[in-house]
């Protein structure tokens, strides 16, 4: 399974403005590189770079417990209708969000505890190897969840309405391969590569994220899928805050 | 050869014959020479025939006529016949030494630029790592390559490709519903074990598309996820290759989890290439001859292989519109397209076969259907059909003596009754000898209900004036079909002294003479 999601959603004015300032996404620019030009914004001074780390866990290595941590769940965070299935499974210093599987836009509200980074997917894949009897090395995994990423047609990111200048530049891949238990060499081997936003801590308060992207690669699984979700997070303690 | 042993000698063809091909019909002509719109072809194709060399005899033998082929396509794909560059002994010799070793990697490392830089050394590399087969000999030998060249793209290759070939021979070639689950256990052991080798030669040498066009393969058959890697990677590294496209093609069909449109789409892929590549001009009618090959009668689609067959020179497809001509009676296109299926398999003892069979039954060219047979029978030593009819031809060509061990080869399974009958028939023509009599009396013994091994019996009894011969005559008679024209022959003459007024007389020659 992949994390995929739906149209975006141009129905919000900012929103149209911002897509309207927006840089169709190249290939080349899938790459890394990072765009020369605009100075960074307020968003963009947000995150962690693709090589960074956050205590000993690489970037890469933070994409590999996400993926373990979505699959592990009872409910695939992904198909969380509303942010009420937030709070489950976190752990650590990092806070994980996600995306959807692609088949619908989604809204959720969740409460993120102060001091915590948060990781989201923009778009992303993993490719195990499912065939017990044909076990497939690393190398053809990785090749196998680069191909869409390859291809990313758009990407947008907004925190708290101001657009990261270049999505793009935030590929990261998992470290080689890692089972997709964690703790269980026996679960499939999987290799994950994409787009991702490691967030520093945010300071208390209402905060927004709003993404939306989409691959286009022809002739592969996946290769039309979009993105396209927001959240409203709430940083700080749970009694400060009413929900309705 | 009498008018009547070529009856006795025609009569058992066609019933040999009618055990290869039941379309045999009892009424069909028999030119001996072609007509005149193969006549100048089938002349070159008996010359070229004669070169031993198998690149040499393809590259001389006459393209199809009618033909619509892309220049160089059928020269290209001769050059696929070439001998590799290193046998398994050569190789095995040069691992001796390091400086053998040094030698063998800078073959290969040259064998690999020219791949891409000299037209002429065009898919040599596929061909050289042929020599890798699932024996274990290669097996053996690509591991110690490997142990003395760890780090050599060239070794992982060759041993992945013994390990490659020994899991397609495990699986067999049956369709996947008809193959038992133990052949697939067997076949996944030595993929698991391939696939690997070929990813870390790739790591090692990306350019080597040898590795991703076998990966791609295997993929086909166990993996969608490794099938769409490697062929990722064989597109971006070797986009030109014969062996790439072909592998695009075979994916496509529907057999393969394909469709007919992606199959256009793959052969359009190749029939763009053709001006950086010619030899991809042979693979032009795989998609328009798809559908006909997997017809159930090649004879019902005749029409539409032919046509195929015209778009590129594929072995594959000629041989199967000789089949649909085979089936349809028509015996000179079908050695014309047969011909043709040697021409680019020349090792493939079935085309040598059916080639072989119309020569005997409708063309009555022994001394060419011999030629085949004995290269039919080098490949299968133990298969009886091919031995059955190097049997026949040779009886021809070289008299009945010569073909004896042949018959006795062929008397295994479903060719024991014919092939003992003919080879009994050996001790008896031209004269009976003394092994007839036990030949034959085994023969009734093992096939008591057969009117020809009473026949044959019954002279060999008459022969040596044993009073036998009576009562053989009398199983003969009781068995024989009074709708074949050599029984009723047999009876006739056998009347002469099996009749009670007539007496009996003791000359000792088979009907016939």
């Amino acid at each position: 399974m992949h994390v995929t999601g739906k149209g975006l959603a141009w129905g919000s004015a900012l929103l149209i403005v911002v897509i309207a300032a927006a840089t169709t996404v190249t290939s080349a620019q899938a790459a890394g590189a990072r765009a020369e030009g605009p100075r960074p914004t307020a968003a963009d001074q947000l995150l962690l770079p693709p090589d960074a780390k956050v205590g000993d866990e690489t970037f890469g290595e933070l994409t590999a417990r996400w993926w373990q941590w979505a699959e592990w769940l009872p409910i695939p965070p992904y198909l969380d209708p509303d942010g009420r299935l937030c709070e489950m499974g976190q752990e650590g210093d990092v806070w994980f969000l996600a995306g959807t599987d692609g088949s619908f836009n989604v809204k959720r509200e969740c409460v993120v505890p102060s001091g915590r980074y948060i990781l989201v997917p923009v778009i992303n894949m993993r490719h195990s190897s499912t065939n017990e009897k044909l076990p497939l090395p690393c190398a053809v995994l990785q090749g196998g969840a680069a191909v869409n990423n390859q291809s990313l047609a758009s990407a947008v990111a907004l925190i708290d309405g101001v657009p990261v200048t270049d999505v793009a530049r935030y590929r990261v891949r998992s470290n080689g391969c890692f089972p997709l238990r964690a703790g269980d060499d026996k679960s499939p081997q999987t290799a994950a590569d994409g787009y991702w936003l490691l967030i520093k801590p945010l300071p208390p308060g209402r905060h927004t994220l709003v993404i939306g992207a989409n691959y286009s690669v022809d002739n592969s699984a996946y290769g039309k899928r979009m993105q396209n979700f927001e959240y409203v997070l709430h940083v700080g303690r749970r009694a400060d805050f009413a929900f309705r | 050869m009498t008018r009547n042993r070529i009856v006795l000698t025609g009569i058992a063809l066609v019933s040999a014959i009618f055990a290869i091909a039941t379309h045999v019909h009892a009424a069909r002509p028999t030119p001996e020479s072609p007509p005149a719109e193969w006549a100048q072809y089938i002349a070159e194709v008996r010359k070229a025939d004669a070169i031993e060399n198998d690149e040499a005899r393809c590259k001389a033998y006459p393209d199809l006529p009618g033909n619509q082929w892309r220049p160089g396509a059928a020269q290209g794909r001769c050059t696929l016949l070439r001998a590799p560059a290193w046998s398994l002994d050569d190789i095995d010799r040069l691992l001796a030494t390091p400086e053998g070793l040094e030698q063998l990697e800078r073959g290969f490392a040259a064998l690999l630029d020219g791949h891409y830089n000299d037209p002429a050394q065009r898919e040599q590399i596929f061909v050289t790592f042929n020599v890798f087969d699932a024996s274990p000999r290669a097996g053996e030998i690509a591991r110690r390559w490997l142990k003395q060249a760890p780090k050599s793209a060239f070794a992982h290759t060759a041993v992945g490709t013994h390990l490659f070939t020994a899991g397609w021979d495990a699986r067999g070639g049956a369709y996947v519903k008809d193959t038992p689950e133990d052949k697939f256990k067997r076949m996944y052991e030595f993929f698991a074990q391939a696939v690997p080798e070929y990813v870390e030669a790739l790591q090692i040498e990306p350019r080597l598309s040898v590795a991703c066009y076998k990966l791609h393969s295997i993929g086909r058959q166990s993996s969608d996820q490794l099938q769409q890697y490697a062929m990722s990677h064989c597109m971006r590294t070797d986009p030109d290759s014969y062996w790439v496209a072909w592998e695009g093609i075979l994916a496509a069909q529907p057999r393969w989890g394909g469709s007919d449109e992606q199959l256009r789409m793959a052969v359009a892929y190749a029939a763009a290439r053709t001006d950086r590549n010619p030899m991809m001009g042979a693979l032009l009618g795989e998609a328009a001859g798809y559908r006909p090959s997997v017809a159930d009668n090649p004879g019902d689609v005749v029409e539409a292989l032919a046509a195929a067959s015209r778009m590129g020179p594929s072995g594959t497809l000629m041989s199967q519109t000789g089949a649909g001509y085979w089936n349809s009676n028509d015996p000179w296109p079908a050695v014309v397209y047969y011909s043709q299926a040697t021409r680019f398999w020349p090792d493939e003892p079935r085309h040598r076969y059916a080639r072989a069979a119309i020569l005997v039954d409708y063309l009555y060219d022994f001394a060419w259907a011999r030629s085949d047979m004995l290269i039919a029978v080098e490949k299968e030593p133990d298969n009886a059909s091919y031995n059955y009819l190097l049997g026949v031809a040779t009886e021809e060509v070289k008299g009945t003596a010569a073909a004896r061990p042949y018959y006795k080869r062929a008397m295994t399974g479903d060719k024991r009754q014919q092939a003992m009958q003919r080879y009994c028939e050996t001790y008896m023509i031209p004269h009976i000898v003394k092994e007839a009599d036990a030949c034959t009396r085994s023969l009734v013994t093992d096939f008591p209900q057969s009117a020809d091994a009473w026949q044959a019996r019954a002279w060999v009894l008459h022969a040596a004036n044993n009073p036998q011969a009576l009562e053989a005559a009398e199983r003969f008679k009781a068995l024989a079909n009074p709708r074949s024209t050599d029984h009723r022959r047999t009876l006739d003459a056998m009347k002469a002294w099996t009749d009670p007024r007539r007496g009996t007389s003791g000359k000792g020659r088979a009907p016939g003479k």
